[in-house]
């Protein structure tokens, strides 16, 4: 008698076929949850809880801290009338960042190629795959929105001084947050998938294809966001609307896109609050239901089309002679460029940076201009000063982390590197060079962006542009950072290279070390940008504001920030590159993968 | 002369239990087919990434046309071929473009590569696939475009590491006569592989590597001429080499063979050295009448510049 068996008893055939398909659908999510999550595990059990508690407690501290910080800055803001354009920055910050890392994790999660060890080896269904890797998804994005939006909403509530009612809506609003894209985006996954395949071995048309729609989507996003900002710092009584409970709750529920159903909540009553979750409940599970049928019908075609199509790619390498070194780098970009998923990693947000920060800067002046009713020069150059650092920080850690996987992305040609006549330094500067280059290209035009005077068309005579020196300090910092994450990062990735590969060969999940460069540099970049912008800000609104203890000390440092941040950058950058360019070497020569 | 020349190889791989390279010794004579024999973990890889430069070794010598590819990579790098045996290529590139990039890295002039890639693509029958991306690629594809590329540079020393694995049988046949061709032409040939019969119709010579050590070195002019079978000589002789070890091992008592594993921690006693020299002895004395075996070494106990105990015999 199998395991279980006496469960199923009494069972009619089809509630044991039901229980059998919940069972492997529970399989394959904890499958994927062992795949995707590793435990820390020291020599012994008790190492094992300590590593788990001491990581626990990191998290923890990290959150309880930043809600701190958080809360302090948002009383210092409510106090001085600047409570909306605070909540303004805090919500573009929140999206821009979910952006960055939600829609990639989400295009991994359910990409189909994922899925050829799963479906060869286990007898599961499509729809059984599909199912539990949308709850996966799913619970990824719930865990990362509920990590970032708590402490927000808390120490926004508390700030503001919401009543019980606004905390109990909290888990609403965070199990809410990611449910209308999530599922729009799984029902137009295979779909999208199959034209993906197609176009999987045309690589320009694809990368042109995918950048088209990435910018359209951005710059769609951004106009939303900022079209909302409009309408509701033109509806009068902004201030009054923020402070009041009600009017932050829709406030909140504005930028959140839920806003329909929190305003009914608050203005119709408790009857109109349960139709409406009902509503919101009933239209995803109406999207997950399609998405399920779709993926039921197109999923085979899909998986074959991906097996089928990929002999598509022909070409004729002339004979002609390159230098090994060009050869390298020609062999190393066409490597990138002709994996759609590596390309799209690899300059998501080279691409992006320039508009975003355009767009961050934009929403900055709006909120600025609201604010003071009036437009002022030395304000609006320190806004976005603020503002294009802070975006500019913020995105280089992701994009330098890409040569973080490097060394790993070689998978099984790792031997090649090792036998090949090129010395391990230079090997190593091409990789670093290839990163460097398109994210130093990024930055150089976003930094160009905003040295140039720029009057966006409905923002009257405001001018968006910073000084001459402003713009230099950002690009000597953000490009002494770059070099200090992408060498740091390298010399991680040689230290321990994973070799993580699934399927066709490739790296399908970031490693340990991207995601701590990536970790690392969000901090960092976090808090530059805030001490940066903020405390530019209260520099020039001095003698309005009543700063006391660590806010105080905090902005006092953003006014020396230059004289701390450069030199520290420097040297965090010349100690990175001696690592990997003096130990680099020695250590890839004694790698044993 | 000597094209390769490995000298007391030995080779821990960090954290590693076990010692994969004891004492490696062997060389790889010009215009010579040499086998590289063994079982299952005796040592045969990790021996070929020492040689090739892939893992750094712990020490010993290796040397590729005169030069040691420990103080001088670049120049020992470019004297050898290398075909791995898990067909790994760049799977983003078409195999001409492969081809091509390889033939960058060594420095090979355009009119010579051009002929050398279409005389290797008729002989390999891989001419109407070169154009296509490697990802396309069948595992015998793959292996043959690796074959090509490791040669594009006509290296004095061609090593390949289990290289009939997924062709079919014309191009084994295909690449078997190549060897021979290759070898004629004054080149060495360094031939990796379990299948023993190929080995001993294409070989002049073969070493069998067992426990991390040589344990026999095989003239196999002589079998073939004598008409001995390498199947049953290899059978009987990691069999025996097995056994020994085996029984060594539980000879050595258990603290001492912790003591051994405790690489540079700690030394031998007396009496251990004394009891590993008498088993040497009479290993040496059990198999010194194996026919064909020139060369016997064993070395135990062997770790980190510690317990050092071996012993090399020549057979009458």
């Amino acid at each position: 008698m199998t395991r279980g068996a006496g469960k199923t008893k009494g069972m009619s055939p089809k509630m044991v076929a039901f229980r059998a398909s919940w069972t492997s659908i529970w399989t394959l999510i904890k499958l994927q949850f062992k795949a995707g999550v590793k435990m820390p595990r020291g020599k012994s059990k008790a190492r094992t809880i300590v590593k788990l508690g001491l990581i626990a407690g990191i998290a923890i501290a990290a959150i309880v801290g930043f809600s701190f910080v958080y809360g302090m800055l948002a009383d210092q803001f409510i106090k001085h009338g600047l409570s909306h354009a605070f909540l303004v920055f805090s919500f573009v910050i929140f999206h821009t960042i979910e952006t960055c890392f939600m829609l990639p994790m989400l295009i991994r999660t359910l990409d189909i190629n994922n899925d050829r060890e799963m479906l060869l080896r286990w007898p599961v269904s499509p729809k059984q795959i599909f199912i539990s890797k949308i709850i996966v998804a799913y619970l990824n994005e719930l865990i990362f929105t509920a990590c970032l939006l708590l402490p927000i909403l808390i120490a926004f509530g508390t700030a503001v001084g919401m009543n019980f009612g606004y905390y109990l809506f909290v888990p609403f609003i965070i199990v809410l947050a990611p449910f209308f894209p999530f599922f729009l985006a799984s029902l137009v996954m295979y779909p999208v998938q199959r034209v993906v395949n197609f176009l999987r071995s045309r690589q320009m048309l694809t990368t042109f294809i995918y950048f088209g729609l990435l910018i359209g989507m951005v710059i769609g996003y951004m106009q939303v966001i900022n079209g909302t900002l409009f309408a509701l710092l033109d509806n009068a009584g902004l201030e009054r609307m923020l402070l009041s409970k009600q009017g932050g709750i829709r406030f909140v529920s504005q930028v959140f896109g839920v806003q329909w159903l929190f305003a009914k909540v608050f203005n119709e009553g408790i009857v109109w609050s349960i139709m409406g979750l009902i509503a919101v409940i009933g239209i995803s599970l109406v999207f997950l239901a399609v998405g399920i049928v779709v993926a039921g019908r197109n999923y085979y075609k899909t998986y074959m089309d991906e097996r089928t199509m990929l002999s598509a790619l022909k070409k004729k390498a002339p004979y002609k002679r390159s230098k090994p070194l060009f050869a390298t780098i020609r062999k190393d970009c066409l490597n990138i460029f002709r994996s759609s998923n590596y390309t799209f990693q690899f300059l998501l947000l080279v691409v992006l940076t320039p508009l975003l920060v355009y767009f961050c800067n934009r929403v900055a002046m709006v909120a600025a201009f609201q604010t003071f009713q009036q437009y002022n020069a030395k304000l609006a150059e320190d806004l976005i000063f603020g503002a294009s650092l802070f975006v500019i920080m913020i995105l280089m850690p992701v994009s330098s982390s890409f040569a973080a996987s490097a060394i790993t992305r070689e998978g099984h040609n790792i031997y090649h590197t090792k036998l090949i006549p090129v010395s391990f330094r230079k090997q190593i500067a091409i990789k670093a060079g290839i990163v460097f280059f398109p994210v130093l290209v990024a930055v150089a035009v976003a930094i160009a962006m905003i040295s140039l005077p720029y009057k966006p068309s409905n923002l009257s005579d405001m001018i968006m542009k910073v000084p001459v020196t402003d713009a230099i300090y950002i690009f000597g910092l953000a490009i002494s950072l770059v070099i200090g994450y992408i060498c740091l990062g390298m010399y991680l990735d040689i230290r321990k290279p994973l070799c993580n590969q699934i399927g066709g060969g490739e790296l399908v999940k970031s490693t340990a070390h991207v995601n701590l460069i990536m970790g690392a540099g969000l901090g960092v970049g976090a808090l530059l940008g805030i001490v940066s912008m903020f405390g530019g800000l209260f520099e020039t609104m001095a003698g309005v504001m009543e700063m006391g203890g660590l806010v105080k000390f905090i902005f006092k440092i953003g006014t020396y920030d230059r004289l701390i941040y450069l030199p520290l950058s420097c040297t965090f950058a010349l100690v990175s590159f001696l690592l990997l360019f003096l130990h680099g070497p020695k250590r890839y020569y004694r790698m044993e993968q | 002369m000597a094209i390769l020349k490995v000298q007391h190889l030995f080779k821990h791989y960090n954290g590693a239990k076990y010692i994969s390279a004891r004492d490696i010794n062997f060389e790889v004579k010009e215009g010579e087919i040499f086998g590289f024999l063994g079982v299952n973990g005796a040592g045969k890889s990790t021996s070929i990434k020492c040689i090739t430069g892939i893992i750094p070794f712990t020490s010993g010598k290796i040397e590729i046309c005169g030069f040691d590819n420990k103080k001088d990579p670049y120049n020992a790098k470019k004297c050898f071929g290398f075909v791995p045996d898990n067909h790994a290529v760049y799977d983003k590139l078409t195999g001409s473009e492969y081809v091509n990039y390889i033939a960058d890295l060594y420095g090979v002039e355009e009119n010579v590569r051009k002929e050398r890639f279409e005389m290797l693509c008729a002989k390999f029958k891989i001419g109407h696939a070169v154009n296509n991306q490697i990802m396309s690629y069948s595992h015998g594809m793959k292996q043959k475009i690796s074959i090509i590329g490791a040669l594009i540079h006509m290296p004095k020393l061609w090593i390949l590491d289990e290289p009939m694995v997924g062709l079919d049988p014309q191009s084994i046949f295909e690449v078997k006569e190549y060897m021979k061709e290759y070898a004629k032409k004054g080149n060495s040939v360094f031939f990796s592989s379990h299948n023993l019969d190929t080995v001993q119709v294409m070989c002049d010579r073969a070493v069998i590597v067992h426990g991390g050590i040589v344990i026999a070195d095989i003239d196999l002019h002589e079998y073939r001429r004598t008409g001995k079978d390498l199947e049953k000589e290899f059978m009987e002789l990691t069999r025996q080499a097995g056994e020994l070890q085996n029984q060594m091992r539980k000879e050595i008592n258990d603290e001492e063979a912790e003591l051994a594993k405790k690489v540079g921690k700690h030394r031998a006693s007396r009496a251990t050295v004394k009891k590993i020299d008498k088993m040497v002895h009479d290993l040496i004395e059990k198999t010194k009448d194996a026919p064909c075996v020139n060369t016997f070494a064993i070395d135990l106990a062997k770790s980190k510049g510690t317990v050092q105990v071996k012993a090399e015999y020549t057979s009458k």
